[in-house]
């Protein structure tokens, strides 16, 4: 069963580089940070898989510290896309 | 009560981070016990009465709506000729503003074909992965479909 | 033993088509929005599908729900962030350019 979850990680890991070809071609600097985003889930599933094949469950916070960094980042990329405070539009589109 | 409940919620995420330790214990009630009066001073309750029945009674649904979503884009992906012909909607909603809209976003966007991309006024502007099926008629079931949930809830509430 | 973990090659190898898919939508799709489809929608299903293979791995119950919520948080993260990168990639609205559709 080790040996079936490694490999099972090591093809997703495979997947996850195919997409960074997308953080290469761009164009825009939004598709580069969902093309980031695929590493925060790609990673948080290789992080489980790596936990089960490991039997340490310890390796699921991992997953999830990964999970919640990978969403402060898009805010992040959010946030700096817009100076005049859109990085939260639904709240600026009820002003206007 | 509504921190009873936002507490009961943020102590259960800590057990099951801490395996319910007892060590952790009092640590635990005390960072839920914080996170509760945060999450009030961010997000207060105000007049919206959310019936957790009703929330869990969806979960099936929305999980199955979730996978209808994922099979979905997926073949499309996947498909030799990608059948996909991408376009816009500016649908009107009827739905008042804060949670009910902010729910009909996140439904939309774990359906098949439909994802949110803000919004304007009472319109909301919504990126179709297939123009040629009937978007807006998803749209419009799905909008009905939240409302009836936060009446049932109401009425069940006074 | 053995039924547990038939579970878990299925739903594993089931959770790696979606991130294939993920993957592909990413590279193959037209239009930036396309593409966001697929990254929300195929990827957090693969998660989900992993995390309950994972789950069948698992010998005490808290360490499943401690799956649970990784792959919520993960989900609900990835909902709203797909929504508001959406948005933050929008120069104009829509409609000013013409694409106003019945509504």
């Amino acid at each position: 069963m080790t040996e079936f979850l490694v490999l099972a990680a090591l093809a997703l890991l495979a997947i996850v580089a195919a997409g960074l070809v997308r953080v290469h071609l761009g164009p825009s600097r939004a598709d580069r940070i969902i093309s980031a985003q695929l590493i925060g889930t790609g990673g948080v599933a290789i992080a489980l898989l790596l936990a089960a094949a490991s039997a340490d469950t310890a390796i699921i916070d991992v997953a999830l510290v990964l999970a919640l960094l990978a969403a402060f980042a898009a805010v992040g990329f959010i946030k700096s896309a817009s100076r005049d405070g859109a990085g939260d539009p639904e709240e600026t589109e009820e002003e206007a | 009560m509504v921190v009873i409940k936002r507490f009961a919620l943020f102590f259960s995420i800590w057990l099951s981070l801490t395996a319910a330790d007892p060590l952790g214990l009092v640590l635990g009630t005390m960072t839920a016990g914080a996170a509760a009066w945060a999450s009030l001073k961010l997000l207060p309750s105000g007049s919206r009465h959310v019936n957790l029945l009703s929330v869990l009674s969806m979960a099936p649904g929305f999980l199955l709506r979730t996978a209808r979503g994922g099979v979905d884009v997926a073949w499309r992906a996947l498909h030799p000729a990608m059948p996909i012909a991408p376009g816009w909607i500016a649908w009107r909603t009827s739905l008042p503003p804060g949670g009910q809209r902010v729910s009909l976003g996140i439904e939309l966007s774990l359906l098949p074909g439909t994802l949110v991309a803000g919004s304007r006024g009472d319109v909301i502007y919504v990126h179709c992965l297939d123009t040629n099926q009937d978007v807006a008629g998803d749209i419009a079931k799905e909008e009905a479909r939240i409302a009836r949930t936060v009446q049932e809830a109401r009425i069940s509430h006074d | 033993m053995i039924a547990l973990d038939v579970m878990t090659v299925l739903l594993v190898c089931t959770g790696l088509v979606f991130f294939v898919a993920g993957t592909a939508g990413l590279l193959r799709f037209p239009d930036f929005h396309s593409r966001l489809h697929a990254l929300t929608k195929a990827d957090n299903l693969g998660l989900g599908f992993i995390a309950l293979g994972v789950a069948f791995q698992m010998t005490d119950a808290w360490s499943v729900a401690k799956l649970a919520l990784v792959w919520m948080l993960a989900g609900l993260a990835a909902a709203s962030v797909a929504q508001l990168v959406a948005r933050a990639a929008l120069d104009r609205l829509p409609d000013e350019s013409g694409g106003e559709h019945k509504g």
